[in-house]
């Protein structure tokens, strides 16, 4: 098969596999999206508030409103007993609230800073969470209760992301000023920076590792970039330029490729030692603003700037 | 019937011009952008500088439409843009202070913007999509009358007319820049008076057009015939039609001694001998005396100078080699009259050793394609295109394309000894990311492979190419009139209107049917009556000078004073070989304290204004500094070879007169000085006393002056 038809082909497949489903309440933004740990639910953040869905249908199950105007991020604890939802006011505070999952009772709720948090994460025994903020700080609360454990100051625009690698004894951050930074958790102290991206640096997230190799983290930015880093030493092992900025990034279930969503509507799957990118056909709907891979079946979903949940298929 | 209603309604609270309000949804390019314009949103000391502001940046006065709405309603996950409440959103809590803003208020909640914009986000802060996008087409601004009298307040309009047909009033988002905001004060409903005669500029901005509307202010509402005392040519009316317009009277002609004086100087960059003097003021021919200069050597030497500093030889200073094969290659060119246009070609597509070929220092008084296209903007386009670096030039139609593009022109040049064209080489354009695409400026088609150096000389000395004439006769004006007729001289563009453009016009016509020759300018500008008229004016007038009613009092370059210092005293050795003058290429690039105390200039700027001698440091170095004492001291200098002559007091003074002002004493100056000499009787008081009236006549500020 030439060039030509593979394209056309995987525009076909794409767009067989591909169900979609609009926020039928407004068009905001899909901010973020999580997929629960048995790939039955959806959850998905935008001005909104908590919108669940069904994997199947992604037929909405439920919606829970926010208190605060932006809803920037969520995740779920590592034993899925919390849900993190973090956002805020913009130039007025941040927000970040814990409910119970799958019940979605509230647990607490902190208001502090003068303005919103965009990235929020769990360390891996679920009892730290560090909230990432336009205000260029990190801070890192206790996860039972939202206690300021300590607030890691040193980037000099918005946090637009955190990850804790696993393990747990260092934090990523990424920001706007174009660098990464990499914490120590046991006392907030900067560890390094990493300064390759010539833009801001919109996400950064770390794979998972089990087989005893460095732990391989990906970030991606505005400079088109997509870097894959070795957070422990510092070195950008290599890196993928795209053609549009770059604005969210997930692994896939085994850590053999990546996937970015780009401003200019497109999703691309890189493969991690080769480079290798594919790009998989997506109706053009607005920038992809976060994406969720699905960690059973080979799909993902994307949530993107017109308030589109869509359902992806992604070959093997 | 309801819709009817609907936009009466409407119309009545809001306030927003009807014909503009109706669009459903709102448009984001035209409308929405106009507001945050007509706000200072994107100005260039807000959201619109380029590395914006609180995070937030915005193309300078909404020049990129596209990203701006990718900034406003996409970036940071929409954080500015509330889809649930419309009037929770940044973009309206910020400019209405609700929440701390920086820039201050910037909107009335209450207004009729305010609820334009609420509307837009209302209805989902989209953008057109491009088959169906609203364009501006036109920008018109007309003003009820261009003469005015003063006080009188006059009604301006603005319209627009867009891609869809549609014409729009659209004043109350038209930004208005006077360019004397003290003496012209538009009201929001566009009222305008001016307080001030004279010529006044306004530029009006909407989107990304601007517009320049030129006011004329009589000084007294009945138009005064000008009184000139030779038949006028074509200059000549254009400048006289100009002064019955401002109602301003001509003075009347310099006289025979202030011309020459006037005309060698300019010429030259030298006073006129004292033998040359008495002839000229008794008889002389004046276009004769004229041509006798533009043949002189000294006209080759003076305007040698001049081009040696347009084309930035000081900047060789530390590779004389290359700067003297520069300044020789541009002396040939004034000595043999080569045309400009040829210069030019010449120059821009040179190559070769720096100090062999002349031309190819061109590439070697600037160290990257950047400098380099600013450069040549300056010196044959005369305009300011590095604005466009960071952004699309506010004032102007340059883009960052056409600036990243130019300078990817001189991406493959390697400078070092050779000055060598290659195709490698890039420069990235700082919005994309990517290597700037090779591009004339402001032309859109791609270029030819090869050396594109060629077709942008092609296009640059074309006769159709509309800066290129008019920025040497600006320059050649500007030194022989005081001033520009577009000031700054590397500031030509709609926005700054010339004071004279038909007659800029004219020029640049008659430079190019003569064969881009600069003699042929400067002849006809100095044959001129508007060259010859006096300095002394009874007009009160304050923009007299400004169109030429009378002759301009030009301070004397560093150079031109010194050398004028240095005849009229009989005493050189300012420089290593001394008898340099400081007009040559030594007084360009080697160390002289004197030069440099003087204001001699030193920088990038020279050929845009050349440092003139009369500021306070040049004035303190002629009154205390040795310069002057030393050369009258001299025992070989004029001064004391006069006294050895033993010749009369009043020889000494008629001679050192004729040498330092091209004219004799005047009866009341001859009988002060014939007083002061009759109460000393020889011995050293005389001698004190002919050193202070030489130092008198060249501390004055007639000596210091061309007049």
């Amino acid at each position: 098969m030439n060039f030509i038809g593979r394209q056309l082909a995987l525009v076909l497949v794409a767009a067989f596999c591909a169900e979609t489903l609009s926020d039928e309440v407004a068009p905001a933004p899909i901010t973020c999206l999580v997929i629960s740990g048995d790939g039955q639910t959806v959850i998905s953040g935008s001005q909104q508030g908590i919108t669940l869905r069904d994997w199947e249908q992604l037929a909405v199950q439920r919606r829970l409103p926010i208190s605060f105007h932006q809803l920037h991020d969520l995740c779920l604890s590592p034993d899925e007993s919390m849900l993190a939802v973090a956002g805020g006011n913009p130039a007025e505070h941040a927000t970040v609230a814990m409910f119970s999952w799958p019940q979605l009772q509230l647990m607490w709720t902190k208001s502090f800073s003068e303005d919103v948090v965009y990235s929020i994460a769990f360390d891996a025994t679920g009892t730290q969470l560090a909230a990432g903020g336009h205000d260029h700080s990190v801070s890192v609360m206790n996860g039972m209760n939202g206690d300021l454990l300590h607030v890691l100051n040193g980037h000099s625009k918005p946090v637009t992301g955190v990850a804790y690698l696993p393990g747990g004894e260092l934090l990523l951050s990424c920001s706007i000023d174009q660098t990464i930074r990499v914490w120590n958790t046991a006392n907030g102290t900067l560890a390094r920076s990493l300064t390759n991206h010539t833009r801001a640096v919109n996400q950064v997230v770390p794979g998972k590792r089990d087989d005893g190799t460095p732990v391989l983290a990906v970030s991606v930015g505005d400079d088109r970039t997509v870097r894959f880093w070795q957070p422990t030493i510092g070195r950008m092992v290599r890196f993928k330029r795209l053609d549009a900025p770059v604005t969210t990034v997930a692994w896939s279930v085994d850590g053999g490729r990546v996937f970015a969503g780009t401003q200019d509507q497109r999703l691309i799957a890189v493969e991690v030692q080769t480079l290798q990118t594919t790009v998989l056909d997506v109706p053009p709907d607005g920038w992809i603003h976060c994406l969720a891979v699905h960690p059973l079946q080979s799909k993902l979903v994307i949530g993107t700037s017109n308030g589109t949940v869509r359902k992806i298929a992604i070959s093997e | 019937m309801h819709v009817l209603v609907v936009m009466i309604l409407l119309a009545l609270t809001s306030g927003v011009a009807a014909a503009d309000r109706d669009l459903q949804p709102a448009d984001f390019d035209t409308q929405v952008m106009p507001i945050l314009t007509k706000a200072g949103c994107n100005a260039g000391a807000c959201h619109g500088a380029a590395a914006g502001r609180g995070g937030f940046q915005l193309s300078l006065y909404g020049s990129r439409p596209q990203s701006d709405f990718a900034e406003i309603t996409l970036a940071l996950e929409g954080r500015r843009i509330n889809h649930r409440n419309a009037l929770d959103s940044l973009l309206l809590m910020k400019p209405t202070e609700q929440v701390s803003h920086e820039g201050g208020t910037r909107l009335d909640s209450d207004g009729a913007d305010f609820k334009l914009l609420s509307r837009w986000i209302t209805e989902g802060a989209k953008r057109s999509g491009s088959a169906g996008r609203r364009e501006l087409a036109d920008f018109r601004l007309k003003a009820e009358a261009s003469q005015l009298s003063l006080g009188q307040t006059i009604q301006l309009s603005a319209t627009a007319t867009f891609s869809d047909g549609a014409q729009r009033d659209v004043l109350p988002w038209t930004v208005f820049k006077p360019d004397d905001p003290s003496a012209v004060e538009i009201s929001d409903a566009g009222k305008l008076t001016v307080s001030r005669i004279g010529r006044h500029v306004v530029v009006a901005r909407y989107l990304n057009q601007v517009v320049a509307l030129e006011l004329l202010v009589p000084e007294t509402p009945v138009l005064i015939q000008t009184r000139t005392t030779q038949k006028a040519d074509s200059i000549d009316e254009f400048v006289d039609a100009r002064l019955q317009r401002l109602g301003i009277v001509a003075a009347a002609a310099a006289t025979n001694a202030e011309l020459i004086r006037r005309l060698s100087i300019d010429l030259t960059g030298r006073l006129p001998l004292p033998d040359q003097v008495e002839p000229f003021v008794r008889d002389g021919s004046l276009s004769a005396h004229v041509d006798e200069l533009l043949q002189s050597d000294a006209f080759v030497d003076y305007w040698t100078h001049h081009l040696a500093e347009l084309f930035r030889v000081p900047d060789l200073r530390s590779n004389r080699p290359a700067a003297n094969a520069y300044f020789m290659w541009l002396r040939k060119c004034v000595a043999d009259d080569v045309s400009f246009q040829d210069m030019a070609r010449q120059l821009v597509l040179a190559e070769g050793a720096v100090a062999e070929y002349g031309p190819a220092s061109f590439y070697a008084v600037v160290g990257d394609p950047r400098s380099q296209a600013e450069f040549l903007s300056s010196v044959f386009l005369g305009v300011r295109m590095q604005c466009a670096n960071c952004h699309d030039h506010p004032l102007d139609a340059w883009t960052q394309d056409d600036y990243h593009g130019l300078a990817a022109i001189f991406a493959g040049i390697k400078r070092g000894a050779v000055i060598q064209a290659t195709t490698s080489g890039q420069v990235i354009h700082p919005a994309t990311g990517d290597p700037a695409i090779v591009r004339i400026p402001g032309v859109d088609r791609s270029l030819d492979d090869g050396d594109p150096r060629v077709a942008l000389t092609d296009w640059l000395t074309s006769d159709q190419n509309p800066y290129f004439a008019k920025a040497i006769v600006n320059r050649i004006w500007s030194h022989l009139m005081g001033r520009g007729l577009v000031e700054p001289v590397d500031d030509l563009r709609s926005t700054n209107p010339a004071t004279h453009p038909e007659l800029l016009n004219w020029l640049a016509e008659d430079f190019v049917e003569h064969g881009y020759r600069i003699r042929h300018t400067v002849r006809q500008i100095c044959l001129s009556a508007a060259y010859r008229r006096s300095s002394r004016s009874s007009s009160a007038n304050p923009t007299a000078e400004k169109f030429y009613a009378v002759g301009a009092v030009k301070p004397l370059t560093p150079a031109v004073l010194l050398d004028a210092v240095c005849d009229v005293t009989g005493v050189r050795g300012i420089l290593t070989n001394p008898d340099s003058r400081a007009i040559s290429l030594a007084g360009l690039t080697e160390k002289s304290e004197s030069l440099d105390l003087l204001g001699r200039c030193q920088t990038a700027d020279c050929g845009v204004a050349a440092s003139r001698s009369g500021e306070l440091p040049v004035q303190l170095h002629l009154l205390n500094g040795e310069l002057l004492n030393e050369r009258l001291r001299d025992p070989n200098g004029a001064l004391m070879q006069a006294v050895a002559a033993k010749k009369s007091w009043r020889q000494i003074v008629n001679g050192f007169y004729l040498r330092s002002y091209s004219r004799r004493p005047s009866v009341a100056e001859a009988e002060f000085w014939d007083k002061q000499f009759s109460a000393v009787d020889g011995g050293a008081d005389a001698t004190t006393l002919v050193e202070d009236f030489l130092w008198s006549l060249l501390s004055s500020e007639e000596f210091r002056n061309s007049r």
